[in-house]
Formats: structure tokens, sequence, C-alpha cells
């Protein structure tokens, strides 16, 4: 019992050395601070040695091409340690004491450096993701395609569904990577319908976004479906969709399981779009 | 009376930022008597007026994108016929958090007078939010901020980009960016500056004071668009500062004017300012810091 309480006792201490640990400011604590001020000491150093940033890129070039022939080891350094510092500043700092470490007449130089050499990095804006918005939504979609393709025997496939979808994601945001859905469908294969469950699962593969503005436009993701009458018919299928807002176009291929007999379907997602409108 | 004028910009707010700490640790001015700003400037006079100088530091220093905004599907906001592109629910978070009673009080009880632009959809005039009345103008309307829920949603106003984000509505009326009409917000000042007292006149501006040529050929729809935004508000300044040359040169006591601007386009990719990186960020408020130093010791009398 002493023991489960003084490990009970040393948990709670590691939590709130930990939560100060996590609220104290980079600049506020002294290994941080020093590390900050040794990354401003070693940058502006080096950018000394490089010379004055230029407005033209290729006169940039020039001076990083003659710092590369003239001394290799400062140039790989100089990458090095301005991809380092950027990471440090982006990931660590968030106070004022690499920049007051830098000395007067060296600091605009130093972060004109910094930024063109990182540039890449900071080239666009990164917003969180627009889309797989968190809960419940509701789902209209039509295919067609055939079935038994691998056969003299194709037939025509066809499918009405409604699903109920919930996508997880923490509450009132977007960026979710799964999505469950469900509900009832209707297939037309040949001249036969099926009134089945229709059961899918979703993962964003990646978003699709104007980056200038930027705003989010659109969304693929890879899905697999179970489709089951509960007794003729029971069909699986991997898919792949583009999901643009409330609408979407997607492509999957099908199995039949007790048959093995394959098909395919082009679908078109009618809407896609929360129960209550969002803010 | 010392005046500080805070200029719209969005995340460039941090080179304001970098100048307004070396400016009071030049001056050793620690209260301003009449704090103006539009936009971010807005969301800085708050700050200043407030007391919270280490905050606003942290706040331009260690935010991102999406500290601020929420991207929204574009063709969801298209169907759904909403007036914007993000959600603010991160910025109007950041504002609550920074605003609260107790600042509010603070501004109330603080002999500043603090005036937040914002520009009005409906009557298309320039609104000036204030925490006590101000005179009377034909340029501008003016609500007195009564509540903290007020101060919020003035705030909430002067920083929202039309077509970007949501417009704020307030007693039935729909409000978006003070930058519309004034990117530098002098009318307010000009207007309530008392006559026969020698005034300094702090002006913060994130945008360089001349006009930065273009690059090359326009020929993508939104880099047209970036220009156009750019070279449009490049005119609204000048017209801003115009209301404040004229103002000087009619006074009948000394005006001094430190006009304190970087010398190039901080972001020429992103005028508007809806880019919050940490990197750039540091760099614009160290700007800012060494741009005011400069002229504070280069031009004790002004430099405008």
């Amino acid at each position: 019992m002493k023991n489960t309480l003084l490990l009970l006792l040393l948990c709670i201490g590691s939590i709130r050395e930990l939560t100060a640990q996590t609220t104290e400011k980079c600049c506020d604590n002294a290994i941080c601070r020093a590390k900050a001020v040794s990354y401003a000491n070693t940058i502006s150093a080096l950018t000394k040695t490089l010379g004055k940033y230029q407005p033209q890129d290729s006169a940039n070039e020039q001076l990083l091409s003659q710092l590369k022939q003239k001394n290799p080891q400062g140039y790989r350094d100089f990458v090095r340690v301005s991809r380092q510092t950027a990471t440090f500043i982006n990931d660590t700092l968030n106070g004022t004491c690499f920049a007051d470490a830098l000395p007067d007449d060296e600091a605009n130089n130093v972060f004109q450096w910094l930024v063109y050499m990182n540039r890449s990095g900071i080239a666009h804006p990164d917003f969180p993701s627009s889309e797989f918005c968190s809960g419940f939504e509701k789902r209209l979609e039509l295919s067609q395609g055939a079935a038994n393709i691998f056969s003299n025997q194709v037939a025509y496939l066809g499918t009405l569904r409604g699903y109920l979808s919930y996508t997880f994601a923490p509450p009132g945001q977007c960026g979710g990577r799964l999505r469950l859905m469900a509900g009832p469908a209707v297939f037309l294969r040949g001249n036969t319908f099926y009134t089945t469950l229709s059961t899918r699962l979703a993962v964003r593969v990646t978003d699709i976004s104007v980056k200038k503005i930027p705003v989010g436009v659109g969304n693929l993701n890879a899905y697999t479906e179970y489709n089951t009458s509960f007794v003729h018919f029971n069909q699986v299928a991997l898919g792949a969709e583009l999901q643009l807002g409330p609408f979407g176009i997607n492509l999957s291929v099908n199995n039949e399981l007790k048959s093995t007999r394959m098909g395919f379907a082009v679908g078109l997602v009618l809407f896609h779009q929360p129960f209550k409108k969002r803010s | 009376m010392n005046v500080l004028i805070t200029s719209g910009g969005g995340a460039k707010g941090a080179f304001s930022v970098g100048a307004l700490r070396q400016l009071m640790t030049t001056t050793g001015i620690r209260n301003f008597d009449l704090i103006s700003g539009t936009s971010t400037g807005a969301l800085i006079a708050a700050m200043v007026a407030a007391g919270k100088i280490p905050e606003v530091t942290d706040i331009y220093l260690s935010n991102s994108n999406a500290d601020i905004l929420n991207k929204q599907n574009a063709i969801d906001n298209i169907i759904n016929n909403k007036p914007y592109l993000y959600d603010t629910t991160p910025l109007e978070n950041q504002i609550r958090q920074q605003m609260t009673d107790a600042a509010w009080h603070t501004i109330q009880q603080s002999p500043a007078l603090l005036c937040l632009n914002a520009v009005c959809l409906q009557t298309g005039r320039l609104t000036v939010f204030s925490s006590r009345p101000l005179a009377a103008n034909p340029h501008y309307d003016n609500l007195v901020i009564s509540t903290t829920e007020m101060l919020v949603k003035a705030l909430q106003s002067s920083s929202n980009q039309a077509v970007f984000m949501p417009p704020v509505t307030i007693n039935g009326l729909q409000y978006v960016d003070g930058g519309n009409r004034e990117v530098i917000p002098t009318r307010a000042v000009v207007s309530n500056l008392p006559p026969q007292q020698e005034h300094r006149i702090y002006i913060l501006s994130n945008n360089p004071d001349a006009q930065q040529p273009g690059t090359g050929n326009y020929t993508a729809l939104l880099d047209v668009l970036m220009r156009a935004v750019t070279i449009f508000i490049q005119e609204v300044r000048e017209n801003d500062l115009e209301v404040l040359s004229a103002y000087k040169q009619s006074a009948s006591t000394p005006v001094k004017v430190y006009y304190i601007s970087p010398e190039a386009e901080l972001d020429p990719d992103f005028p508007t300012g809806l880019r919050f990186d940490r990197l750039l960020m540091q760099s614009w408020m160290k700007q800012g810091q060494l741009r005011a130093k400069t002229i504070l010791q280069q031009s004790p009398n002004g430099n405008w």
C-alpha cells in the first residue's frame, strides 16, 4: 500500500514537472536560451563570411557557390546550421532571445539568409485540413459498372446507396483520417435486384488545395467496403474517391465472395453533407 | 500627448510589435494617451491599452496559421452561400483569451483613449469603436465600447479581412476590416487631439512607405489579384497619411511624427499578411526593432 502511494505521488510529481516544462518559455530556460544564443553566434559568424544577402536569387547562388569553392567545410556548416536554426525557431523558440543575441549590424542579413535557405518550407502557408470534418453526415451515392467482367457472362451492375457517415476527428474540427459509413443500398446485377446493407471504411490520403490563397477544394480517399443482402449477395470492394465538397466521384473493383465474380463500379456522390450546417 | 497608431497587415504585425518594444525602451513611454489601430494593428492597440506587451510579443512570435484560421472547403462554402473562405474560430478564441473582463477593466481605467477601426458593410462608412466617446466627425461613425463582449466583437470586426473571413454582426450591422478604408488609422487621431498641446505621434506601419515595383509579367489570376490588393493598400495608406499631413500643416503647436515602416514589402507573396510563419515573424519583429532604433536615434524630432 505504501509503495503504491509512493508511486502515485511520484507520478503526480512527474506530471507536474512535465507541465511546468511545457509551459516554460525557451528564453526563460537557461539551457534553451544558451542554445538560442549559440545558434545566433554561429549563424551570424557564417553569414558575415558569406556576405550580404542580395535581392536577386542569382547573386545569392553566386555567393553560395563562391563559398563552396573557397571553403567547402564552411559551406556545409552554413547549410546545416541554417536548417537547424530554422527548425529550432519553428519548433522550440517562442521568445526574442535568438534575435536579441544577433549583432544589430548583422541581424537582418542573418534572417534574410535564413529565409532564403529555408524558403521551400515556408513557401506556402500551412493551414489545417478542411477535409474529413468530425461527426455524423449523410450521403447519397449512385454508381454503375459491370459484374463478372472476366467471363462471357458480363452483367450490368448498378447501385443506389444512402449512407450514414461518421468521421473521426476532434470535435468541431476537420482533418480526420478515418470515416465509417453504413446504410441501405439497392444493387441491380443483370436483371436481379438485391436489397443490401452497405458498409464502408474510408481513409483520407491527401487534400486538394489551392496553395496560393489557400483554400481547400477536396480530398482523395481510399476505401474498402462490404455489401451484403445476408443471403445471396455478398460483395467486397476496394476503391478510391475524389471528393469535392459535397460531391465526389469514385472507382472501385469488387468481388462477390461466393462466386468470386470480379466487377467494377464508377460512383457519383450526389451529396455528402452534415445534418446541420456548420458555422 | 503621446499617440500610437498601428496599421493593419496580418502576420506582418510582428514588425509593429518589434518597433513598439523598441519605441517603449528608447522613449521610456509606458502609457500612450491615444491609441488607434486597424486590423492586426487593432489587436496590438488593445493589447497595449491593456498593458499586455509580453503577451502580444508571444502572440506574434508563436502563432501559426492554425492558431488564427481554419481552412474551409471552398466548394462547400459556395454551395452553402457562406460569404467567406476561412473560419475564424481560433482567432476569436485567442481574442477572448486575452480580452477578458479584467483586460477590459484595465482599458477602461487607463488614461489612454483606445480607437479600433472597422468598416460597416451596410453603410459603407468607417466605424471607430472607442473606449470613450469621440469628437463627432463627418468621416466616421463612432460606437463606444460598453462591455467586454463588444470589445471582442470590435476587435473581430477590425481584424476581419473581407471575403477571407466572416463579417461580424453588431447591432444588426455587419462589419469588416477597417483597412478597407483606413490602413493607417489617422482620422480618429487628428479629430481627437486637443489643440494648443504638443503631440508626438508614433506610426507603426508594416508596409513600406513607397509603392514597390512589380515583378515581371502578371499572367496568373491570383498573382494579378495579389498585386492589385498591394496597389489598393498603398493607395489607402497614402490617403491616410494625407489626412495626417493636412493636420500637421494646420496645427498651431508642434506635432512630431515618427513614421516607422519597413524599407521593402515584408511578404510580397502574401501582401494581405495571411502567412503566420514563425521564422518570418521572428525576422519581421527584429526588423521592426532595428528600424525603430535607427529612426528614433537619428530623428529625435520626428522623421515625417
